[in-house]
C-alpha cells in the first residue's frame, strides 16, 4: 500500500513538473530570477557581438528596464505600428525608433534629433532639413524620402495625428522634407516630437512585431507581452551605445513596479506615490521627481443647483486647503498650486492666481450672501433650503480620498456633501449633473499649452463640462490657432487666466510629481523613460 | 452514447448563437463608447470630429442589427473580427493567451490535486483528531483569503523577501509559478474539505462494512473503495473549476503581471473593445461546454450506471425523433 501512496505522489509530481516545463516552453526566457544581491544575474552579463568583434565602445553591464504601458495601459497583446496609439512607446521608448525633433527635457523647447533645422516659409508650409549621415538599424541612408514614407502611412492611419497635422501634401527632395498643411497649424514643430510621429523604414512590411528604425538598439525580439530583448546598434549615427543589451519588461502596475525593483528584477520604474517613500529611504535607490505640468482641479459648475450662485462658488475656492490636500492625501508629492501652470512654465503668471485658503473669508461670503444654518444641524441652508453638494470623482489619481478630505473641508464652512464615485467620468461630466467633479490634466501636452486650453475653456469644447464661456477667451484660442511665435502663444495663455479665475468655474489644486526611480548606478536615463514628452535622445549613453 | 455526444455537441449551434446574440446586445446598451475610450488614452479630451471618424471607422455608426449580422458573417466565415484597440485579428490574440491561461489552469489545479488529495484523506482518516482540527483550522483560513491577498501574500514572500519567484510573471519562464501557487493555496482549502467529506460518507457506506468484515487491509480498503469512489465527485469538482479557470483568473493574472486570458477579457471590458468581447465569450461558451460534456464522459467511463443512463437517453431520443 505504501507503494501506491509513493505512486500516487509520484504520478502527482511528474503531472505538474511535466505541465510546468511545457508553460515554460511557451514562455521567452528574456528575464531570470533575481539574484541575492539584487544584480542582474550572470547569464544576462554584457555580450560581444555576435561576429565576434569587440564592441567599440566599452560594453556595459545588461541593462534591465521597465518599459512602462503608458496609455492603453489596460492592453495586454502589444503592437509596434505606429498607427495604433501610443504603443509606439515600444519603438521609441526602447530605442528603436526616433522622431525629427524631441521636447528638451527641463524647457519643453523643441530641439533637433533626426532633423536638423525647421522654417515655416509661410502659415502653411513647412521645411525640414533631414540629417546627413543617419542611417536606419538595416544600413539604409536616412532620407527625406523615407521620413515622407512614414508620415504618409502614420498619418492615413491614425486618426488623432492625421487631425492635428492637418497634412495637404509631403514633398520630399534629398534631405529636404516639406510639410504643406490645409490650415495653418501653429505647434507643428511640436507635434514632430509626438511618440506617434516616428521614422522608420517601410520597405520592411510587419510593423505589428517591432519597427526597423535609426535608434540606438536593435529590436532582437518582443514577446506578445510586450517584453523585448535589444541589441545594440553598432552604427548608431551619436555614436556606439554603451550598453550591449537591453531587456524590457512591460509592467503596467505600478504596485508590480515596486515588487520588481525590490526583488531586483528591474534597474528603473515609477512607483505610487504612497511607495515612494519606501525608496527615499532606501540608500540603494536614488529617486527623482519632477513636475512636468499635470494638473488636478476641480470643476464647480454653475449650471447646476446650488454651485450657480456666484457667492457659493467663490466661497469654496477659498475653502480648499491644497497645502493639506498635498500632504495628506498625496505624501507631498506635488506642488500645491493656484494657478492652471507650474511656476517655471512661461505659461504662468502671478499676476492673475486664484485665492488663498482663508476659511474665514468663506464663512463671511456665505453669510453676506443669505446662508444661515436655521435648523441648527452644523449644516448651512439657503432661502430654507439645505445645502448638499455633489462631488462626482473617479477612482485613480487618489480622487475618492481627495474627495473625502474636500468633503471635510466643505463641513468647514458649513456645507454638506456626498461622494459619487463615477466609473465613466467624461460622461458624468459631459452631463452637467454634478456640482464639483474632480479632474486630472496634463496641461502641457507636446510642450504648449493650447491642447489643455482648447478642450477644457473654449465654448461649447469637449472637456468644458461646466460651458464656461468668455468671448476673449475664444478670442485668443482662435488666435492661438494661427500663431507660431512661442512669446504671443505665451501672452495669450497669461491674458486668458483673467476670465477663467474671474469665473470661480475652476479650481486648481496642485501638480501631481512624476517620479522616477532606479538602482543606483543606472545612468543617462532619460526622466519619464517611455512616458510622454520624454527627451529620449540619451538614452544611447545609458549605463549600469 | 455515440448518438449522445452528437446530440451535445448539436446542441452548441444554437447555445453560441444565443450567447452571441445576448452578449453583444449586452455590450451595445452598456456605457461607455469605444470610440470616446480609444481617443482618450493619452489622458486627453477626445475631440468631437475625431471621435465621430473612429467610430465610422470602426462601423459603430451601423443599425445594431446591420453591425451583429456583419459579426455573425464573419464568424461563419472563421473570422472574429480585429480589435479596436490592438488592431489585430481577436483569433491571433486569444490564440496567443488562451494557451498561457490553459498552462496556469493546468499546473494550478494540479498542485491543488497534489495539496489537497493526501490533506482530505489524512483529515478523513483521522476524523476529529488533532491532525483534523489542524487542518481544517488552516483550511477555514485559507478560505477566507482572498485570491489577491494571498497573490500579494507569496509575491511578498516568495518573491520580495526570499526571490525564489520573479515577482512579475510576464517575460519569465519561471513566472507561471506564483500564479499558479496563489491559484493552488486558494483552492485546496475547497478541496481539502470536499475530499475530506467525500471519503468519510464513503467510509460510513455499507460497501466499505462488507470488506472490513472479510478481513481487507484498512489503506487497500481506502485507496481502492473509498476514494475510488469518492473520485466522481472529485472529479465533478475538478471539471467545474477547470471551465472557470480557463475562462482566465483575472484577478490573480493581474496581480501576478500574468498576461493571460482573464486580463485580456477585463481590457476588453474596460476598453468597450467589442469584437475582442465577442471572441472571449464565444470561446468562453464553447470552453465551458465541452468540458462539461467531458466530465460527463469521465462519469460515463468512471460510473457504469451513469453510463447506462446515457444509452437511455439517447435511445429514448432516437425514438422520440422516429415518432415525428
Amino acid at each position: 500500500m505504501r507503494r501506491n501512496i509513493k505512486g500516487i505522489l509520484t504520478m502527482a509530481l511528474c503531472l505538474v513538473l511535466v505541465i510546468a516545463l511545457l508553460a515554460g516552453c511557451g514562455s521567452k526566457s528574456n528575464g531570470s530570477a533575481p539574484a541575492a544581491d539584487g544584480t542582474t544575474p550572470a547569464g544576462d552579463s554584457a555580450k560581444t557581438d555576435t561576429d565576434g568583434k569587440e564592441p567599440a565602445a566599452p560594453a556595459a553591464s545588461d541593462v534591465t528596464l521597465n518599459f512602462v504601458a503608458h496609455g492603453p495601459n489596460t492592453m495586454t497583446v502589444f503592437t509596434s505600428d505606429p498607427a495604433v496609439d501610443y504603443t509606439a512607446l515600444i519603438n521609441q521608448g526602447i530605442g528603436t525608433c526616433e522622431t525629427l525633433f524631441v521636447l528638451d527635457d527641463d524647457t519643453k523647447e523643441v530641439k533637433p534629433l533626426l532633423a536638423t533645422e525647421i522654417t515655416q516659409a509661410n502659415d502653411t508650409t513647412w521645411e525640414i532639413t533631414i540629417r546627413d549621415g543617419v542611417t536606419f538599424s538595416n544600413g539604409k541612408a536616412l532620407t527625406a524620402d523615407a521620413v515622407k514614407s512614414a508620415f504618409d502611412y502614420i498619418l492615413t492611419n491614425n486618426t488623432r495625428l492625421g487631425n492635428m497635422m492637418n497634412v495637404a501634401e509631403i514633398l520630399a527632395d534629398g534631405q529636404k522634407l516639406t510639410i504643406k498643411t490645409n490650415d495653418v497649424v501653429a505647434i507643428l514643430p511640436r507635434i514632430l516630437t509626438e511618440q506617434n510621429m516616428l521614422v522608420f523604414d517601410t520597405d520592411d512590411e510587419n510593423y505589428t512585431d517591432g519597427l526597423i528604425g535609426t535608434g540606438p538598439f536593435i529590436l532582437e525580439k518582443m514577446d506578445a507581452d510586450g517584453n523585448c530583448d535589444l541589441i545594440r546598434n553598432e552604427n548608431y549615427w551619436q555614436g556606439v551605445p554603451a550598453a550591449a543589451r537591453l531587456h524590457t519588461l512591460s509592467i503596467n502596475d505600478t504596485g508590480a513596479n515596486r515588487d520588481a525593483l525590490q526583488s531586483g528584477e528591474i534597474d528603473w520604474g515609477s512607483v505610487s506615490d504612497s511607495d515612494l517613500q519606501i525608496f527615499e529611504n532606501d540608500d540603494r535607490y536614488e529617486v527623482m521627481t519632477k513636475n512636468n505640468g499635470r494638473v488636478y482641479y476641480l470643476y464647480v459648475n454653475p449650471n447646476y443647483t446650488f454651485t450657480q450662485d456666484d457667492a457659493l462658488r467663490e466661497a469654496l475656492q477659498y475653502a480648499v486647503d491644497r497645502e493639506a490636500i498635498v500632504a495628506g492625501v498625496y505624501s507631498g508629492h506635488g506642488e500645491a498650486t493656484r494657478s492652471i501652470f507650474p511656476s517655471w512654465s512661461e505659461f504662468y503668471t502671478d499676476e492673475y492666481l486664484q485665492p488663498e485658503y482663508n476659511v474665514e473669508t468663506a464663512r463671511k461670503i456665505l453669510a453676506d450672501a443669505g446662508y444661515t444654518d436655521s435648523d441648527g444641524d452644523g449644516f448651512l441652508e439657503k432661502d430654507g433650503e439645505k445645502v448638499v453638494l455633489n462631488i462626482t470623482c473617479y477612482a485613480p489619481n487618489n480622487f475618492p480620498t481627495l474627495s473625502e478630505v474636500l468633503q471635510s473641508m466643505l463641513k468647514e464652512i458649513g456645507i454638506d456633501s456626498t461622494i459619487v464615485i463615477s466609473e465613466k467620468i467624461f460622461d458624468d461630466l459631459t452631463s452637467g449633473n454634478f456640482n464639483i467633479g474632480t479632474y486630472g490634466y496634463n496641461t502641457l501636452t507636446l510642450g504648449d499649452s493650447f491642447n489643455y486650453m482648447q478642450p477644457v475653456f473654449e465654448t461649447d469644447a469637449s472637456s468644458n463640462f461646466t460651458k464656461f464661456s468668455s468671448s476673449e477667451v475664444d478670442a485668443a484660442l482662435s488666435e492661438m490657432r494661427v500663431t507660431s511665435d512661442p512669446a504671443r502663444r505665451a501672452e495669450l495663455v497669461r491674458q486668458m487666466q483673467k476670465d477663467i479665475y474671474a469665473s470661480n468655474e475652476r479650481i486648481y489644486i496642485m501638480h501631481i510629481l512624476n517620479n522616477q526611480v532606479n538602482v543606483k548606478g543606472v545612468q543617462n536615463l532619460p526622466f519619464g523613460y517611455g512616458g510622454d514628452n520624454t527627451d529620449n535622445s540619451v538614452l544611447w549613453q545609458i549605463t549600469k | 452514447m455515440g448518438r449522445y455526444i452528437v446530440k451535445r455537441v448539436l446542441w452548441l449551434i444554437p447555445i453560441m448563437l444565443l450567447i452571441s446574440f445576448i452578449s453583444f446586445s449586452l455590450m451595445h446598451l452598456s456605457p461607455g463608447d469605444p470610440a470616446v475610450i480609444y481617443l482618450s488614452q493619452g489622458g486627453q479630451s477626445p475631440d468631437p470630429e475625431a471621435v465621430a471618424q473612429v467610430r465610422e471607422q470602426l462601423g459603430l455608426n451601423r443599425p445594431f442589427f446591420v453591425q451583429f449580422g456583419a459579426w455573425l458573417a464573419n464568424l461563419f466565415r472563421g473570422d472574429l473580427g480585429t480589435s479596436f484597440f490592438t488592431k489585430k485579428p481577436v483569433m491571433q490574440e486569444i490564440a496567443t493567451l488562451f494557451p498561457k491561461t490553459l498552462a496556469l489552469t493546468f499546473l494550478g489545479m494540479a498542485l491543488t490535486l497534489v495539496i489537497s488529495i493526501p490533506l482530505g484523506i489524512l483529515c478523513a482518516t483521522h476524523e476529529n483528531k488533532l491532525a483534523d482540527y489542524v487542518i481544517r483550522f488552516f483550511s477555514f483560513v485559507n478560505s477566507a483569503l482572498p485570491g489577491f491577498f494571498a497573490a500579494m501574500l507569496l509575491i511578498f514572500f516568495l518573491g520580495v523577501k526570499l526571490r525564489w519567484l520573479p515577482t512579475v510573471s510576464s517575460g519569465h519562464a519561471s513566472g507561471i509559478w506564483m500564479p499558479a501557487l496563489t491559484l493552488a493555496l486558494t483552492l485546496s482549502a475547497g478541496y481539502t474539505r470536499q475530499i475530506r467529506t467525500a471519503i468519510i460518507g464513503e467510509l460510513g457506506e455499507d460497501y466499505i462494512r462488507m470488506k472490513r468484515a472479510r478481513g481487507i487491509r484498512e489503506r487497500v480498503i481506502l485507496y481502492k473503495g473509498a476514494l475510488k469512489s469518492a473520485m466522481p465527485a472529485i472529479l465533478t469538482l475538478a471539471g467545474i473549476n477547470v471551465g472557470r479557470l480557463l475562462g482566465g483568473t483575472a484577478i490573480i493574472e493581474i496581480v501576478c503581471t500574468y498576461q493571460g486570458i482573464g486580463r485580456l477579457a477585463v481590457n476588453s471590458i474596460t476598453n468597450r473593445d467589442y469584437p475582442m468581447m465577442q471572441g472571449y465569450i464565444l470561446m468562453m461558451a464553447l470552453i465551458y461546454v465541452l468540458v462539461n460534456l467531458l466530465v460527463d464522459l469521465l462519469h460515463a467511463a468512471a460510473d457504469p450506471r451513469v453510463r447506462n443512463r446515457f444509452v437511455i437517453e439517447s435511445a429514448k431520443g432516437g425514438r422520440r425523433h422516429g415518432k415525428a
